[in-house]
Formats: C-alpha cells, sequence, structure tokens
C-alpha cells in the first residue's frame, strides 16, 4: 500500500476507528514513513485549530424557561397573536389550517397594520380598503395636478386651459401656464408638464 | 456516553428510564432530558448554522418536535443520537429556507457570543496576537460554512458533539463507511482552504 492510500487510515486511526489487523499494519507502515507522521500530525494539527475556535467562539446564552410546559404555553401564545382579529376573509380562515405559523395575508396583515387585537374584526376588515382607497386617490389627485400655484398670479401670464374627460365623469378644467423655458404650452402635446398645471380658479 | 457499561449490565440507562416516563405522559421527564441535552443541542445548532440570532428559536422546535413524537420512539438507537438527528435535520431545513433570498452575511457574528467560553490563554495574550488569533479563527469557521452541508455535518458532530464515527452514523443514517469517507474528505477540503493562511499568519 502507499502512502496516499494510508491516507484515510490517518483519519480513522486519529478517531479512534482502526482495530485488529488493519491499525497492526497502519502501525508497522507509520513507524517507517516520515510522509505519514507529518500527515498525521497536519490533520490532528487542523483538528486543535478546530477545537481552539469551538470555545473561543462560545455558544449564545440561554435565555428564559425552558420546560416543555413553557414552550408549548409559548408555541400556542404565538399561534395565538398571529390569528388574534384576523379578518373574515376565505385566506385569513384559512391561514390557520394551512400552516402552524399562519403564514397567510390575513396574519400578516394582523401582524404588520394591526399589532394589537384592540381593533374589532369587522372594524378592521371595513377600515383597510377605506384607508387604501383614501391613499390612492390622494396620491392620484396630487399627481395629476401637480405642485399648487397661486391662482391669482396666474391671471397675469399667458394661458390656456385644457381638460382631462378620461378621468370619467365631467371634464375638469385645469390652468396650463408657460414652462420655464417659454415655449407655448402647444409644443409640448400631450406632455404638459406637471409643474405648469393649476385648478381652475373659481367663477 | 456511558451506554456500554450499562449495557453490558443489562439495565435500562438514565436516558431509558426517562423516555419510558414520558411515553406514559410525564412531563417531568421530559424537562430532565430537556435539562440535559439542552446545551449540547444549542451548540450544535450554533455549529451548523453559525447564526446566533435562530439558535434558540431552532431548539425550541427540536424539543418540541422530539417531545411530540417520543411516544413513536422505539429504542432502536438512543435517545441522545435520536434527539441530535432532530437538531440537525431542523438546522438543515432552516438553513435551506434561510439561503433562498436572506442576507447570510449576518451570520457570522463570532465576536458577539464569543464570551461564554472564551481560552483562558486568550486573556494573557499581547493584543496583536490576539487579534491575529481571532482573524483566524474567523477565516477557519468562514472555510467550515464553505464546505457543503454533508461534510460540515459530519464534521461538526464529530470535532464539536464528540460523536464517535457509529453515533454519527446513527445521526445522520448513514453507513459507517460514509462517515469515515465524509470526514477523511472534510479533513482533506479543510487542510486545503487552512493551510497557506496557517502558514502565513
Amino acid at each position: 500500500m502507499t502512502c496516499k492510500e494510508y491516507a484515510p487510515w490517518v483519519s480513522q486511526y486519529l478517531d479512534e476507528d482502526l482495530e485488529g489487523k488493519d491499525l497492526v499494519a497502519f502501525l508497522d507502515h507509520l513507524a517507517g514513513c516520515v510522509e505519514c507522521q507529518k500527515e498525521m500530525e497536519a490533520v490532528e494539527r487542523m483538528r486543535g485549530w478546530l477545537q481552539a475556535a469551538d470555545a473561543h467562539q462560545g455558544i449564545p446564552e440561554i435565555r428564559g424557561e425552558w420546560g416543555i410546559e413553557d414552550l408549548l404555553r409559548r408555541e400556542t401564545a404565538s399561534e395565538e397573536i398571529d390569528y388574534a382579529g384576523a379578518p373574515s376573509s376565505t385566506a385569513g380562515r384559512l391561514a390557520p389550517a394551512l400552516g402552524r405559523k399562519g403564514r397567510g395575508p390575513g396574519a400578516w396583515i394582523k401582524s404588520n397594520l394591526f399589532p394589537f387585537p384592540l381593533v374589532p374584526r369587522q372594524v378592521m376588515s371595513y377600515a383597510v380598503p377605506l384607508i387604501l382607497v383614501i391613499v390612492v386617490a390622494t396620491w392620484l389627485y396630487t399627481r395629476q395636478t401637480g405642485k399648487w400655484i397661486d391662482v391669482s398670479e396666474l391671471q397675469t401670464l399667458p394661458t390656456a386651459t385644457v381638460s382631462f374627460p378620461e378621468e370619467g365623469g365631467d371634464a375638469i378644467e385645469y390652468y396650463v401656464v408657460q414652462h420655464a423655458t417659454h415655449q407655448p404650452w402647444e409644443q409640448y402635446g400631450d406632455e404638459v408638464p406637471m409643474l405648469q398645471l393649476a385648478s381652475m380658479p373659481s367663477r | 456516553m456511558g451506554r456500554a457499561a450499562e449495557e453490558g449490565s443489562g439495565l435500562p440507562s438514565s436516558d431509558e428510564i426517562l423516555v419510558a416516563k414520558c411515553q406514559e405522559g410525564d412531563k417531568q421527564a421530559f424537562d430532565l432530558l430537556m435539562k440535559k441535552y439542552q446545551r449540547r443541542i444549542f451548540h450544535l445548532i450554533y455549529r451548523i448554522t453559525q447564526d446566533p440570532a435562530v439558535v434558540e428559536p431552532i431548539a425550541q422546535e427540536v424539543f418540541l418536535k422530539a417531545y411530540r413524537s417520543i411516544s413513536s420512539f422505539q429504542g432502536n438507537s438512543r435517545f441522545y443520537t435520536w434527539l441530535y438527528r432532530i437538531g440537525v435535520n431542523t438546522s438543515l431545513s432552516h438553513i435551506k429556507k434561510a439561503s433562498i433570498g436572506e442576507n447570510r452575511e449576518r451570520m457570522i457574528e463570532y465576536d458577539l457570543h464569543a464570551s461564554t467560553l472564551q481560552a483562558d490563554s486568550m486573556k494573557t495574550e499581547d493584543p496583536e496576537a490576539l487579534f491575529m488569533r481571532k482573524e483566524f479563527f474567523k477565516h477557519l469557521l468562514d472555510c467550515l460554512r464553505r464546505l457543503p452541508e454533508e461534510l460540515r455535518t459530519a464534521v461538526v458532530l464529530r470535532e464539536f458533539s464528540g460523536m464517535n464515527y457509529e453515533e454519527i452514523s446513527e445521526v445522520m443514517e448513514i453507513p459507517l463507511g460514509t462517515v469515515r469517507s465524509r470526514i477523511f474528505r472534510a479533513r482533506a477540503r479543510l487542510r486545503e482552504l487552512l493551510e497557506p493562511y496557517a502558514y502565513e499568519s
């Protein structure tokens, strides 16, 4: 057998896993082989490093009570927090059945938007869409009219009106004032810069 | 771990007695087992995941799983190898989940929890040597983390949990020959990764 073939035996020898004839043969070889002795030292040195690193790293501290009753209680409590006040949607009702930890949208909305079980379920199922509608509507409205400008100032500037009939219902009229580069507004075509829009003054 | 003598005498081991009580519904018996193996399971999980933040939740999951399935524990293997198996599998499945889309960088926080078992020699070393040593350990554990899962688990069980090949084979549910080859390959790979750095230092 060559040293290369003995290499796995070095590992086994250090781990007390060699016995009988194999052990005798290996020891005979090891006694006269400098290469294998070096190999053995190198493996042993590396094991020493690993164990020193292990001791250096330590383990995280164990906190809190660790009886099985405590673990079961903690698990139940975390489930209750997940589902208390969940919306009465299909997804919300299915969440407990789908997974112990309740990864459904109901649990997500509950834990992220309403972390306390203070808001009744019925109120919450109306409140969430209502808040969303208000946020989106506000955003759309301010996006379209752009920056508000004092309407009285507009009277002195060259202006024109433009309407947005696609918004549904009656067309809303807006003032379009000249761009800062003094280009007439018509040259912008459909892409009227937002800054140029202001609401119609009341007549 | 103390089984050989008890096997020879034909008497049940303390674990076997406690497991039997657990199977009859004795929660206090399970608490005793948990107290005995808690630190070892924490250690195992930390070495496999390398993330101190997940050790406690995973340990909790491990003991709850063990508690729920203890009635089906047949005693074909030893209790602690059975418990370690749950520990290894739960840690590995956590790593799989975490590696999808999570930032793996935060996994290495050696210094935060290094205080509990710090070697005495390190306290008397000069600051530069201490720094070099810390850097080396960091590199070493990083190399360990870069090993394939099956090699890393075998090394962790052998070097850090002090298990023999037979116990590792029970925990990992692989033949003894595979344990030998994995440990040999893991050590060879670690040496390749480490030796240039060690000689530089």
